[in-house]
């Protein structure tokens, strides 16, 4: 079997004082993986190590079974797109793809630009000079400059900075594309709506420390302990609300604007008792939802959980 | 592959408005050359006045800081900027990049250097101007500004303050200490340089090494640098 | 209801008190910008070159004075006393001035510029005047401890030493006001050259490198200029030398070793900073952040 695309192991990296990562390990492999995690969690450290800018204070990185820092050939299968960093100013954007690919070995450069450079719609502005160009052409620059030579391996750093709404649907769409064509993507956002439609697979970083991992589905489903809350609208919302709170499944009750928030750490006894209780009241249901079972309430209840601060 | 990365790190070190500061630093003995032209008293040295301009301003310190400015940019500019991960994070083996970025130093450090050097020469020499008397220096100058990129650069990869480093390195040892003590002149660039000068024009002190062991203390210089920032390149942490 | 609790409004409020005036907010970018030069609230390493130079500096005085007091009142003693003259204490540590000068100026004002705060300083009660002089009294003041100060301490400490301290003040007060006036003119001279060296780049290194060379470079050719041609006036282009030699011309008992007068080393000293000022005028006069 060949090495996994990466693989953390034991890792760990401090700045002085500062811990950055703590004792992490993973591995990632084909498909688009987000990397989660508030400023300074340490997801771009991360990717520095992904990338081999950076030596692990302990542990090891392995790219394709590879030390990055010692073997820049691995780099031949590998893309990256760093946060900050614009690339040249003076160049071209054509230029700095072409650049790109020609370092990374691409035998015909400049097709490979010109297709890298078209798929993210750069080619109005490809002949003019990076220094002139907004945020977002400078990111789709980065960005050409990193498939440009069809890598294996894609690292993004927020690739959505700056990126107006059409052009993130379009980098999410082709992100999305390239995970499903076996590619390894990895990318770290804030934006995480944007993160939970492109990344099959989340790993959420507090502090440094890796608090999950795998699914979003997944990791919902891993943390029982955690309340789950339901939003029912009826018609006779007070004695629904009043019957409710007799029931062993029902932590919470909360009304505003005649519709009921219900917490609960049973939801599927819930989903049982709420409609006997409902025609117990004679209460017509109009409407039952789940709230906060999105990726960003998912990941809320992680970081409070992590820094010791939910029930 | 060297070429691409040469090609680049040479359009950057020479579209910076820093060019423009050391081309003034370059026609300092351009000047100084036209000012001896202009005034001078008949019958006075002009070899005389020509070796004192090579070997107290042009070899220790017009050379030197050119020399030491672009060798410390070539990396140190993409290091501060950024652009450094766009050519770390490729397959090319880190001693080429190095090699690349020393090569697109000194051939700026030459654009700046050769013209300023053989004009003081036309200049300061007058009728008295010889292949000979220019092209000893000439040589010294393009040996030991290589030697002054190669290890630079290696400064600019080791050590936040390369300049500043360089700079006490130039003025306080090779232009102070090495003056006074021939022992400290062996850990120096410019002294290996004059050597060449030497061969050409009078010298205050006798020149530190012949011209082939120069030449191979030069090379040893060039190539140690250029393997230790090669090393560097692979351990150090980029932005 | 308690009367023991409070709601505090955190809410963003204007300032309402009084301010302080124009003046506090140039004295306190100086004297922020001063301190934080000699390594103020920074680690170990930014503090040891600023401490070190200005010990140096003091080394001279607190030699003499201290041999004096071991020394007793003799005629040995008097002698020591002569060995550094007020008019020559400067340029006994004159390499001193010029490397802490070199040190400190950059650090004034080139992080400003790399780090893009100058727009943030214009947008507040700081104007571009008002920012160029506070920085000039921001290189001024560390300057005038390596200058000003060891020389004063020497001052005050020989007054205190000699035999008739009241009979040495009226035979030698003149002393006093030319110390004052000719570190003065080294510091400001220093100031203004670094500080207008410094604007020109945004990265430190480059303006300690640019200032060096400058230095240095001229200092060479006014040496090989007035060898060659055997004309003393080009010593003058050795610019580093100008501010201490025109101090030093304030002094009666002191000649010139290249017998050219204080007075045209003093009208240098006004060129060249004449040129520091338009550089600066230029360099922070225009709309760039």
């Amino acid at each position: 079997m060949s090495a996994p695309a990466i693989e953390f192991t034991g890792v760990s990296r401090w700045y002085g004082d500062t811990v950055s990562l703590a004792d992490v390990s993973f591995t990632a492999d084909a498909g688009v993986v987000g990397l989660l995690g508030h400023n300074g969690a340490g997801k771009s450290t991360t990717l520095k190590l992904c990338a081999g800018f950076s030596t692990p204070s302990t542990g090891t990185v392995r790219i394709y079974g590879d030390n990055p820092r010692r073997n820049p050939d691995v780099y031949r299968r590998v893309g990256i797109v760093p946060d900050h960093s614009p690339p040249w100013p003076f160049l071209t954007a054509r230029e700095v793809v072409e650049l790109s690919a020609r370092l990374h070995k691409v035998p015909d450069y400049r097709e490979a630009a010109a297709r890298a450079i078209a798929t993210v719609e750069l080619e109005p502005a490809a002949d003019r000079r990076v220094a002139g160009f907004s945020h977002g052409m400078r990111q789709r620059v980065k960005l050409a400059q990193a498939i440009a030579h069809e890598p294996d391996l894609l690292l993004l750093d927020e690739p959505l900075n700056g990126l107006d709404p059409t052009q993130r649907e379009h980098v999410i769409a082709l992100l999305i594309r390239l995970g499903e064509q076996g590619r390894t993507v990895v990318v770290s956002s804030h934006v995480l709506h944007e993160v939970e439609r492109m990344a099959p697979r989340v790993l959420v970083l507090v502090n440094g420390h890796l608090v999950a991992e795998g699914s979003t589905a997944g990791i919902r489903q891993l943390i029982s302990e955690r309340p789950r809350r339901v939003l029912v609208t009826a018609d006779n919302a007070r004695a629904l609300a009043r019957e409710l709170m007799s029931s062993a499944a029902v932590d919470a009750v909360r009304i505003s604007d005649g519709a009921i928030e219900v917490e609960t750490s049973e939801p599927s006894q819930l989903s049982r008792e709420l409609p006997a209780a409902a025609g117990r009241t004679q209460s017509l249901l109009r409407l039952i939802r789940p709230v906060g079972d999105d990726l960003e309430s998912v990941y809320t209840y992680l970081h409070d959980r992590a820094r010791g601060q939910a029930r | 592959m060297i070429l691409p990365v040469y090609r680049l790190t040479l359009r950057a070190l020479l579209l910076q408005r820093r060019t423009i500061m050391l081309a003034v630093v370059v026609l300092a003995p351009v000047a100084t050359s036209l000012i001896y032209a202009l005034a001078r008293p008949g019958g006075s040295d002009t070899v005389d006045f020509y070796s004192g301009i090579v070997q107290k301003l042009f070899v220790p310190a017009v050379a030197a800081l050119v020399a030491l400015v672009f060798g410390v940019s070539a990396f140190g500019d993409e290091r501060e900027d950024g652009t450094i991960l766009y050519l770390v994070a490729t397959p090319q083996p880190r001693l080429e990049l190095v090699v690349a970025k020393v090569a697109a130093a000194w051939t700026a450090s030459l654009v700046l250097l050769v013209p300023s050097l053989v004009l003081s020469g036309l200049l300061g020499l007058g009728s008295a101007a010889s292949l000979r008397l220019i092209g000893w220096p000439l040589v010294g100058v393009v040996l030991a500004s290589l030697a002054y990129c190669a290890a630079s650069s290696w400064l600019s990869l080791k050590t936040r303050r390369p300049v500043v480093i360089g700079v006490i390195y130039i003025l306080l040892w090779e232009g102070s200490v090495a003056t006074y003590a021939a022992s400290a002149a062996k850990l120096s660039i410019s002294a290996y340089g004059s050597a060449f000068v030497a061969h050409a024009l009078p010298q205050s002190a006798p020149p530190v090494a012949g011209l082939v062991p120069s030449a191979l203390v030069l090379a040893a210089v060039v190539v140690l640098a250029a393997w230790g920032a090669a090393r560097s390149l692979a351990r150090t942490e980029l932005p | 209801m308690s009367s023991e609790a409070r709601l505090v409004d955190t809410a963003f409020t204007t300032y309402q008190g009084p301010r302080a005036g124009r003046l506090a907010a140039i004295w306190s970018l100086a004297h922020w910008s001063a301190l934080r030069a000699l390594g103020a609230r920074r680690g170990w390493k930014a503090k040891v070159i600023p401490i070190s130079l200005t010990l140096l500096a003091f080394a001279p005085a607190l030699v003499v004075l201290g041999l004096r007091a071991i020394l007793g009142s003799g005629s040995v003693s008097r002698s020591v006393a002569n060995a550094v003259p007020y008019s020559d204490y400067i340029s006994t540590i004159a390499i001193v001035v010029l490397v802490f000068s070199v040190v400190i100026t950059p650090e004034l004002v080139c992080p400003d510029r790399r780090d893009r705060t100058l727009s943030l300083y214009f947008s507040t009660a700081i104007g571009r005047l008002d920012y160029v002089l506070g920085k000039i009294a921001a290189a001024l003041m560390p300057l005038l401890l390596v200058t000003l100060a060891p020389v004063l301490l020497l001052y005050v400490g020989t007054v205190l030493f000699s035999v008739h301290p009241v009979g040495y003040l009226q035979a030698n007060w003149l002393d006093l006001p030319r110390i004052i006036v000719s570190s003065l003119i080294v510091a400001t001279f220093y100031g203004l050259v670094g500080l207008a060296i410094s604007s020109l780049t945004s990265r430190r290194a480059f303006a300690v490198g640019g200032y060096l060379a400058f230095l240095a470079i001229s200092t060479v050719m006014g040496g090989v200029l007035s060898h060659a041609l055997n004309a003393r006036y080009f010593r003058l282009l050795a610019v580093a030398a100008a501010p201490i030699r025109a101090g030093q011309g304030l002094f009666p008992k002191y000649s010139d070793p290249g017998n050219i007068s204080p007075v045209v080393w003093g009208s240098t000293v006004v060129e060249v900073c004449v040129v520091a000022v338009i550089v600066l005028a230029v360099r922070y006069g225009r709309d760039e952040g």
